[in-house]
């Protein structure tokens, strides 16, 4: 009997494969994670983050997540790095992944000054661990009897993880073919000038060839990078490009963690069986034989259950394809209005730089007011709200019902904000006749903000 | 496939070579020259920031003798020539105020030698104590109750006459004698706490030098010459910052519907608040330019230019024409505040600009980090 092309998919899909290189990435993950928790503790962030601010930006529908008392947001992070482990040592898994996720997810929407692509990613990883059999071996859960073991997993469920990261690379490409960054090596000449004090390879910090080499660089290597890690031939040789390329960009500039997570996360485009090979190289006393794959007990034979699953990831996928697209729905360049640039992977696209002050305006008793953010907000707020027309406007709210809690019912909130993009000529930002406090938040497009008025081409000839 | 992949690699590697040897020669040709910082730094060190400290170590030395001379016979006459020199200490100090980095913050300066404003209920229990006020009880009170605000507390007064400030310094009282031992006291502290920061200024060399012009709380994932700048920017956006909108915007009333808060005012009972005003911008200029008196040397300005010139010339513009704002201010700013509103919402505003320039465009072409926090980006 033939079997259809959608059979033939099924069954390719659905067959086994060595669960390797999955659960090094769950142990990894749960690793780095608990890193990334731990410094959240030895920078004093939670306190400078969540318990210093007397205001938190809050993403729009999400006015209702609050952060706990200080104890409490410790106690919270506490629990993250300790499921963090779990998730490394494969102790409850779905519970830990489950739990992390929400933990995670409340952090992450307690306020949008501390939002980073990679905590974007590290939610949509956790999202999909749940939906994944990667507790079942080389875990605790298997140790202490909870989960039957299996040292495989359908296919789908590695195809799926490389999805997940191959559609970072690609759409962090996709970003970068803008002008800006083509044409005029922005904002990396900016950021690689100040390097120019290093010995040897100072001086050449400063060029305009070496922005565009590292701009052309950048968004080749992510538009391809994802292809040549999965072609066999090229592999080995692509993933000494992420390392070489990782490893200069976590140099140069402030990105945390997120280097090692994507030098680690692309292990995942070798063969499944990948960290037993490396175990048997290493160990050269050891059979090195790939032990044959076992049958699938691991996933759930209920159809509808199944089927269910693949929904949500279909869903799930369809969004992440959706997000990054979004801006071209909104009018103008999105690096400077940033209607649907977050969650769009736009990573390292932009240098800007905002001024902003308020004027507030009492109709009724005649009385004005010019507010500075900086004594409400701290320097990282007010840094990261200067140049955020959707910061402002929250903040501006804001402003306007503390004044409507000391009696103006009708105060009026004026922005005078200013911004420059990529080094072009600073400009206003948002028309300072427009009363902030009446415009409402949400996702339609913000007709208060002041175009861009330097083309990439006009900066470029002007520097 | 192998067959493909082998050319496919060695294809790769000669684009590889190809473009680096591409790059090679075009950067010779195209390489601008690069800056020295450490010369920037050691030149601000050499001739803006070391000739600071010294000119305020002189300025509160002779403070302390002038307090010590007074209270051997306190009269009218020396009472005005004790607070002449309160004024210049202060005006002085305001200037090397700005040179918040280094010494200055792991010596804590301010508390040590001006917070304000004062508590003066915790110092009036002060001057109720017979205790002696030696180094170590000086050191030992909070910064409310010590330093050029304190001092400035007992030596002047917007609601009593000189004669009744007088009066609660005769040495022929008690209280008045003690008086005079605390007044004593916190001058000194302040000097020994100038000398201390000199010290160490004068104490080191070299590559230790720029690490001084960092700031104790910066991450040190980033070189010293990097960091320094970063500090020194953002410093040099919260003297314009603090000038504007604390110095100026508060008594002017922005914060209280536009009704002037005297109350609000640094040096409201001195009456020098302009000066003051004057003396913090110019500590911006004296560390942006580079120039001291008759020092000359290289200051932010050159790296600002070096960079991008186009805004290191209006940063330079807009310092000089917010210094000529406030100098059209032509009454004290307790009165300018009420009678001169338009003249102080000029200086407010040219002021608020250098904020702009330096928020903005310096930190852009300098490719600095605007925040205190060393969270990562992206």
């Amino acid at each position: 009997m033939e079997t259809t092309p959608q059979q033939g998919w099924r069954e390719y899909l659905l067959a086994p494969v060595d669960a390797a290189s999955l659960v090094a990435l769950r142990v990894l993950f749960g690793l780095l994670m608990f890193v990334g928790i731990v410094r959240f503790f030895l920078y004093d962030w939670i306190y400078k983050f969540y318990v210093r601010p007397s205001f938190h930006f809050d993403y729009f529908g999400f006015a209702w997540v609050k952060p706990w008392s200080e104890t409490g947001l410790y106690i919270h992070f506490a629990l993250l790095a300790l499921l963090a482990l779990c998730i490394a040592l494969g102790l409850f898994y779905r519970w830990s992944v489950g739990l992390f996720l929400i933990g995670f997810l409340y952090v992450e929407l307690l306020d949008k000054t501390y939002y980073l692509n990679h905590y974007v990613l590290v939610s949509y990883l956790c999202f999909l661990m749940l939906w994944l059999p990667l507790g079942r071996t080389a875990s605790l859960d298997v140790w202490r009897g909870a989960v039957a073991p299996s040292s495989t997993v359908p296919r789908w469920c590695l195809w799926a993880m490389r999805l997940q990261i191959g559609l970072v690379y690609f759409f962090a490409g996709v970003a970068k073919l803008k002008s800006d960054w083509l044409l005029m090596g922005q904002p990396l000449h900016i950021w690689l000038s100040t390097f120019e004090y290093l010995p040897l390879v100072g001086p050449w910090m400063r060029t305009q060839f070496v922005a565009l080499a590292f701009s052309w660089g950048g968004a080749i290597f992510d538009l391809t990078v994802v292809f040549f890690l999965l072609w066999r031939p090229t592999r080995i040789w692509a993933y000494l490009v992420v390392i070489v390329f990782h490893t200069i960009t976590g140099s140069l500039f402030y990105i945390g963690m997120f280097p090692w997570m994507m030098t680690g996360f692309a292990l995942i485009f070798f063969e499944p069986d990948w960290p037993k090979r490396l175990w048997t190289w290493w160990r050269s006393d050891v059979q090195t034989d790939t032990p044959a794959v076992e049958a699938l007990p691991s996933v759930s034979q209920d159809r509808a259950l199944r089927r269910f699953g693949f929904v949500v990831l279909g869903v799930f996928f369809a969004i992440q394809l959706a997000l990054p697209l979004r801006h071209h729905l909104y009018p103008g360049n999105v690096c400077w209005r940033e209607e649907g640039f977050r969650f769009a992977w736009h990573v390292m696209l932009i240098e800007k730089t905002g001024f902003v002050q308020f004027r507030l305006h009492d109709a009724n008793s005649g009385k004005r007011w010019v507010l500075s953010p900086r004594q409400y907000l701290t320097p990282l707020q007010v840094k990261m709200m200067s140049t955020q027309p959707d910061m402002i406007l929250t903040f501006a709210h804001e402003l306007a019902a503390r004044f409507r809690r000391k009696g103006y019912p009708g105060i009026e909130v004026y922005a005078d904000a200013f911004a420059s993009l990529n080094g072009r000529p600073r400009q206003r930002l948002l028309d300072p006749h427009v009363d902030l406090a009446r415009q409402p938040r949400g996702w339609a497009p913000k007709r208060w903000i002041v175009p861009l008025q330097t083309s990439a081409s006009a900066a470029r000839r002007k520097s | 496939m192998g067959l493909f992949a082998s050319r496919f690699v060695r294809f790769s590697l000669l684009c590889v070579v190809l473009i680096g040897f591409c790059g090679g020669v075009i950067s010779c040709t195209d390489t601008k020259s690069s800056f020295d910082r450490e010369t920037l730094f050691l030149d601000l060190s050499k001739n803006v920031v070391i000739p600071g400290y010294e000119a305020f170590s002189k300025q509160a030395t002779a403070l302390e003798e002038e307090t010590k001379t007074f209270c051997q016979g306190p009269a009218a006459d020396g009472l005005k020539k004790l607070q002449e020199q309160w004024l210049e200490t202060k005006k002085i100090w305001r200037q090397v105020q700005a040179f918040r980095f280094g010494p200055a913050m792991y010596l804590s300066a301010k508390a040590h030698i001006d917070d304000w404003p004062v508590k003066t209920n915790l110092i009036e229990q002060e001057l109720e104590k017979t205790t002696p006020w030696d180094d170590k009880a000086i050191d030992a009170l909070g910064s409310s109750r010590r330093g050029l605000a304190t001092l400035e507390y007992l030596m002047f007064s917007n609601e009593k006459s000189d004669d009744d400030i007088l009066a609660l310094w005769d040495i022929k009282e008690a209280k008045g004698k003690q008086r005079c031992a605390f007044a004593i006291g916190v001058a000194h502290g302040v000097v020994r706490r100038v000398e201390l920061i000199l010290a160490d200024w004068k104490g080191k060399a070299g590559a230790a030098v720029i690490e001084n012009f960092t700031s104790p709380g910066q991450s040190a994932a980033i070189g010293p010459q990097y960091r320094a700048v970063d500090h020194l920017i953002n410093e040099f956006i919260y003297i314009a910052n603090t000038s504007s909108d604390v110095l100026l915007g508060q008594p002017l009333g922005n914060n209280d519907g536009g009704t002037p808060k005297p109350d609000a005012l640094e040096a409201l009972r001195s009456g020098s608040s302009l000066a003051h005003v004057k003396a913090f911008m110019n500590g911006l200029k004296v560390l942006y330019l580079g120039e001291f008196g008759t020092n000359k040397g290289q200051g932010m300005s050159a790296l600002v230019a070096h960079m991008h010139a186009e805004t290191d010339t209006r940063l330079k513009q807009e310092l000089e024409a917010a210094l000529k704002a406030l100098d059209a201010i032509s009454v004290p700013l307790s009165k300018a505040i009420t009678e001169q509103r338009d003249a102080v919402k000029a200086a407010y505003d040219a002021i608020k600009l250098v904020e702009q320039t330096l928020s903005i465009d310096v930190v852009s072409h300098l490719g600095v980090t605007v925040t205190f926090s060393d969270n990562d980006g992206d």
